[in-house]
């Protein structure tokens, strides 16, 4: 249990996640390398698919990131973003699968910091709860 | 990795000479796909698009792989870690472009731009913009809801600064009456407006009869009004004026003529005024209009040295709360005083009171700078009312065609600084008092300028943009979701082909229509949903 390193899928809204993303490695701000971002342009561009597929797939945590409320780049999408993800969790709960491992958080293109806490947080926490259940009930 | 048919090592791709050297493989090894490692695609964005257009290739054939910010410098202290996370990185590039479909969904037809421009407003601002618009080439149809042409202009006789602006006007009218480009309708209005930048129909109606037109652009040149007031006696003393009427009133007596409508006490003989009374401020300020209308201290000053320069020995007294003579004009102001005008200063809510006192009239005011209540002696009082915008109309044409009023009531600009001659719509401009109290000057600089921006939207070809979305005709259900999420209203049902389109110039590419789609018939040909699967199963790839 003590090797276990949690595999976490990342979507990122283009002009703010992404961006602090790009900040904490230009500011060698360093973070667990546990993490793979996807680009999106908008937070509200993230189909639930897309968080199903990686659950499915044996992902042991997804993290979406978009701009904080009243600051989406495209107006709105943010706030459909937090609708679709908490439907997402309630469907994930129905399945069996913690919802705690979905995070939604709000994380501008100031804050590099900020984003490679998150990360670091999240890994920690993942580490926590152990490999997800489904990747051990898949890759038998 | 599966489908990487060729791999090279550049020093910099987003140089010259790497640039070169991927167009080169390209061309030499018959491929169609390109994926960039390097740094992240916030950087050099545009000479990769531009690397692909000579390449002939759409541009979303072209992923970049960002294992420098997101791999080596996150991982610097870590390079074990900092190579796996780059090749993890790489595979999920080459992942999601073996994914992406070469031919892109539903191509759209190039869009045509109308090369020609409403000017709504036959004023200053209306005709200088029309005329910049024909000196650049382009045509364009003059508008006014008056019978003639000059808006505001008819009343400014010559400037603070001394330009006749009464000679301007005739030179503008007859300008704009040869010029071959520019189409001058009078006693017009728009009554209807639809569309896009580039691509707007407008329905006109001229006397009677409702014409329809297409424009690529549309220049509000709309103006506003002198505001009227009923403070100080205004309309029930005839020796109460504004300072407009004051201005004819000066005209017709050099002149010896008065001519256009005016009051009656327009026709008072001035040599009959040995004292003038200017109150500054009137119905400005306050709860009600809380704006200064920027204009009437240069007005007030400029109607004083009229005055002195009329006859010497008319005494003119100006009521202010502060006097805004901007930039050079103090000099003015400074010439009014070593004229012999005075300046008393109020302040509300001691605001001066105005009595009849038979034919003339008696004004009292508190000068807080001596302290002391002085009683005047007047035969004209001018009223400095400032301007007001017309806030009916505006309201309407705000809502026709879709832009927004400030809280004063003028049309609001997209950005103050950076874009001050842009309505927030796409391909509709703004100049003169439409947008707010200025001087002659003031106006003239603002329309050529929003003549200038409306020539670059309809010369310009439309730009072939790769963001959009894209609707699918064969899957779309015709539920409307999409029209419901989108923010920019950028999306319509075709009640004609049942099914929903996709306004370009309005999508700004969220992608926020492709998720709530339940048929999978939206479409952003960039971010196509398969590819984003794909790039899910390359980052789970143990």
């Amino acid at each position: 249990m003590t090797d276990f390193e949690p595999r976490i899928v990342a979507f990122l809204c283009n002009w703010c996640t992404y961006t602090a993303s790009d900040l904490a490695g230009t500011s060698r701000i360093q973070y667990p390398p546990n993490v793979r971002i996807i680009r999106l342009m908008c937070s509200g561009q993230l189909d639930p698919i897309y968080v199903a597929k990686a659950v499915l797939e044996g992902a042991d945590g997804v993290l979406i990131g978009g701009c904080h409320p009243g600051d989406c780049h495209y107006q709105s999408g943010n706030y459909k973003a937090r609708r679709r993800v908490a439907i997402i969790h309630q469907v994930l709960e129905q399945l069996g699968f913690d919802p705690d491992r979905v995070w939604l958080r709000w994380i501008s293109a100031s804050e590099g910091q900020y984003f490679a806490d998150t990360v670091t947080e999240m890994v920690a926490a993942l580490k926590e709860k152990g490999p997800s259940p489904f990747r051990r009930q898949w890759s038998v | 990795m599966r489908g990487v048919a060729y791999v090279e090592r550049l020093e910099a791709a987003c140089e010259e000479t790497g640039l070169a050297a991927i167009e080169r493989a390209v061309a030499e090894g018959d491929l169609n796909r390109v994926v960039v490692a390097g740094c992240s695609p916030h950087l050099y964005a545009d000479r990769f698009e531009a690397l692909m257009a000579r390449l002939n290739l759409p541009p979303r054939l072209l992923a970049r792989a960002n294992i420098r910010e997101g791999a080596a410098w996150a991982h610097i202290a870590d390079p074990a870690a900092a190579t796996a996370v780059a090749r993890g990185v790489l595979e999920m590039a080459v992942a999601g472009l073996r994914e992406t479909p070469y031919h892109p969904f539903n191509p759209r037809p190039q869009e045509t731009v109308a090369r020609r421009v409403l000017v709504l407003g036959g004023g200053l601002a209306g005709m200088t913009a029309a005329l910049t618009l024909a000196d650049l080439g382009v045509e364009c149809d003059l508008v006014e809801r008056e019978p003639q042409l000059g808006g505001n202009l008819h009343d400014i006789h010559h400037t603070l600064e001394g330009l006749d602006t009464q000679t301007l006007l005739a030179s503008l009218v007859e300008r704009v009456r040869q010029a071959e480009r520019v189409h001058v309708w009078t006693e017009a209005e728009l009554v209807g407006w639809s569309g896009v930048r580039g691509n707007f129909a407008a329905r006109i109606r001229v006397n009677d009869e409702v014409r329809s037109e297409r424009y690529g652009a549309l220049i509000v040149a709309t103006g506003a009004e002198e505001a009227t007031t009923t403070e100080y006696l205004y309309g029930q003393h005839p020796r109460v004026v504004t300072q407009r009427e004051l201005e004819r009133m000066i005209a017709g007596g050099r002149r010896q003529e008065a001519g256009g409508k005016m009051w009656a006490s327009c026709f008072l003989p001035l040599d009959s005024c040995r004292s003038v009374v200017m109150i500054q401020c009137v119905g400005s300020r306050d709860e009600t209009r809380p704006y200064c209308s920027r204009v009437c201290c240069a007005q007030a000053v400029k109607n004083a040295l009229a005055l002195k320069r009329l006859d010497p020995t008319i005494e003119v007294s100006i009521l202010f709360r502060d006097v805004r003579t901007l930039g050079t004009q103090e000099l003015y102001y400074r010439q009014a005083r070593r004229a012999g005008v005075r300046f008393l200063r109020y302040e509300p809510p001691a605001k001066p009171v105005v009595e009849a006192d038979g034919d003339r009239l008696r004004v009292t005011v508190h000068d807080t700078l001596y302290d002391e209540t002085v009683t005047l002696e007047a035969d004209l009082l001018a009223l400095s009312t400032g301007i007001a915008p017309r806030e009916d109309s505006n309201r309407a044409l705000a809502a026709m065609v879709g832009v927004m009023l400030d809280e004063d009531g003028f049309f609001a600009e997209a950005h103050p600084k950076l874009r001050p001659t842009d309505l927030a719509r796409p391909g509709i401009f703004l100049c003169g008092l439409a947008y707010g109290p200025r001087f002659v000057t003031e106006s003239i600089a603002q329309a050529r300028a929003a003549a200038l921006r409306a020539a670059l939207t309809v010369t310009r070809p439309g730009e072939p943009r790769r963001d959009v979305a894209t609707v699918e005709a064969d899957l779309c259900s015709f539920c409307g979701l999409c029209v419901a999420a989108c923010p920019y209203g950028a999306r319509v049902l075709d009640e004609e082909e049942r099914v929903a389109r996709v306004l370009d110039s309005l999508c700004q590419g969220c992608g926020v229509c492709v998720a709530v789609c339940p048929n999978g018939a939206s479409r952003q040909p960039a971010f196509e949903p398969v590819q984003a699967l794909a790039l899910v199963d390359a980052a789970l790839i143990e």
